[in-house]
């Protein structure tokens, strides 16, 4: 599967970011355009390089726009992100009940390292885990690798639960799908 | 039955006394108003006092001889009829008080236009830390938690992008206050927006609503700057007074928590205002 990793500065240089109308512009002016152009398949890192400090409020304009109950239009990670910021995004999150990733090395295909923060089951957690070691699988497929005493149906439904909270791409193959995390290996985040 | 004339009353004026001198204004007994003269002044009520003399011409004479004796009623007011931008008093790296008209929305979202606003809040934040002792992270908390009330008042006053809202901050030896005040449509007439809460019917209800439970005009989402702003006030013995329309409610800095409130009925005004009382102590981190 060929990706395109896009880094967009969304700190502006600025120290501290808050406010709706600031998250809205930040979607509007920097995301939107890009999320517009059209390639195969896309993964968004969202730097916070000169933020001290971000509030939910942009977070929920900018990370929320991005993650709709409609659907993913792009897999996103943050990135870096200094204690204050991490800390806030981790706050947000679980106000979501939702994960997100941080992302901590990459180069212009692929990511290769990221650290999960929100909150995540942990059946889908260890599926995430999985998924690392095997892309590109189907449901079926990654049935076999783990061993697991769970059902192809529910390596489905934990996968398409990735795939939806934009912790996983997928791509159809034939009838089936196949899966591939947004990033290769993922850091337990969770407990921080 | 005449009103009795009253020689003048020294008096503290936060924005429950404001509240009993709305009541006697409105009654009729304007020379109890007119006999007040205030030994101190919040920024809370020197800010509301503002909005209220706009609401109400007749109430400028007050509000021209309180404001000579009371630099944070006449800013207040240079603020609300947009005579001064921002006006940082005594040094201005660090200042005691500050008080100015609220950005627009271009403002608050282009920092290249809103330049003037973001040294403002830079001189609170530094003013946090260099006054207090604050370390960084919380100065930069309720430097973030001040945006999001002026925020609110472009998102939610419906003033459209450029409200008529002022806001300050006021330090006072271990103490700070801060405010954000507007004359627009209230809590309850834009909660009123969503049919989720277009039967509340009470000042009460609306800004309970709204202050503890997130609720937003905005169908499908939840305010988070309320809940924000008392994450950002926890272990500062935090006084928080919201007003809108006949009702105002009081929280305590540790939570929303209903029963660390209390919420009364106060003479109807336009808009919204909101203020901050906070004693940070240094062995809280």
């Amino acid at each position: 599967m060929r990706i395109e990793i896009e880094l967009i500065d969304v700190s502006l240089g600025e120290r501290l970011l808050a406010g709706a109308s600031l998250g809205h512009r930040i979607h509007e002016q920097l995301i939107a355009p890009v999320i517009a152009r059209p390639v195969t398949q896309r993964i968004l890192i969202l730097s916070f390089r000169s933020a001290e400090y971000v509030t939910g409020s942009v977070f929920k304009a900018v990370w929320g726009k991005l993650h709709t109950e409609s659907g993913v239009p792009a897999p996103s990670l943050v990135a870096h992100v200094c204690n204050d910021v991490q800390s806030e995004f981790v706050i947000y999150l679980l106000s979501q009940r939702a994960a997100g990733l941080e992302a901590l090395e990459w180069n212009k295909n692929e990511v290769h390292t990221a650290r999960l923060h929100g909150h995540l089951e942990e059946p889908a957690f260890s599926a995430l885990a999985i998924l690392g070691k095997y892309p590109g699988s189907t449901p079926p497929q990654l049935h076999a690798e783990s061993g697991e005493q769970v059902s192809p149906t529910a390596w489905t439904n934990r996968l398409n639960e990735l795939y939806r909270q934009g912790l996983a791409l997928r791509q159809k193959s034939g009838r089936a799908w196949r899966f591939y995390p947004v990033a290769r290996e993922v850091i337990d985040g969770r407990s921080i | 039955m005449a009103i009795p004339r009253l020689s003048s009353v020294q008096m503290d004026l936060d924005v429950i006394a404001l509240d009993h001198a709305r009541s006697a204004w409105r009654s009729g007994n304007r020379q109890a108003v007119e006999s007040i003269v205030p030994s101190r002044v919040s920024i809370g009520a020197a800010l509301e006092f503002a909005c209220w003399a706009r609401c109400e011409d007749t109430l400028q004479p007050v509000m021209l001889r309180w404001g000579a004796h009371h630099e944070s009623i006449s800013r207040a007011w240079a603020a609300a009829v947009k005579l001064e931008h921002s006006n940082p008093t005594a040094d201005h790296d660090a200042p005691l008080l500050e008080i100015c008209h609220c950005p627009d929305r271009n403002e608050l979202a282009e920092p290249a236009v809103g330049v003037e606003w973001r040294y403002f809040l830079d001189r609170f934040s530094r003013s946090l830390r260099t006054r207090l002792s604050l370390p960084s992270t919380r100065s930069n908390g309720l430097a973030a938690g001040l945006y999001e009330m002026v925020d609110n008042v472009v998102q939610h006053s419906g003033l459209g992008d450029a409200p008529n809202g002022i806001v300050g901050y006021q330090f006072n030896g271990d103490e700070f206050s801060f405010a954000v005040a507007d004359i627009g449509r209230g809590i309850r007439a834009s909660l009123n927006e969503n049919p989720k809460y277009e039967n509340v019917q009470t000042d009460s209800e609306a800004i309970v609503l709204a202050v503890t439970k997130g609720a937003s005009r905005r169908v499908g989402e939840s305010g988070r700057g309320f809940s924000d702003l008392l994450r950002y006030l926890a272990d500062m013995e935090g006084q928080l007074w919201f007003r809108s329309g006949t009702a105002r409610l009081r929280l305590d800095g540790r939570g929303v928590d209903a029963r660390r409130s209390s919420i009364s009925n106060c003479p109807n005004m336009q808009g919204f205002q909101l203020s901050v009382t906070a004693r940070p102590r240094a062995s809280a981190w």
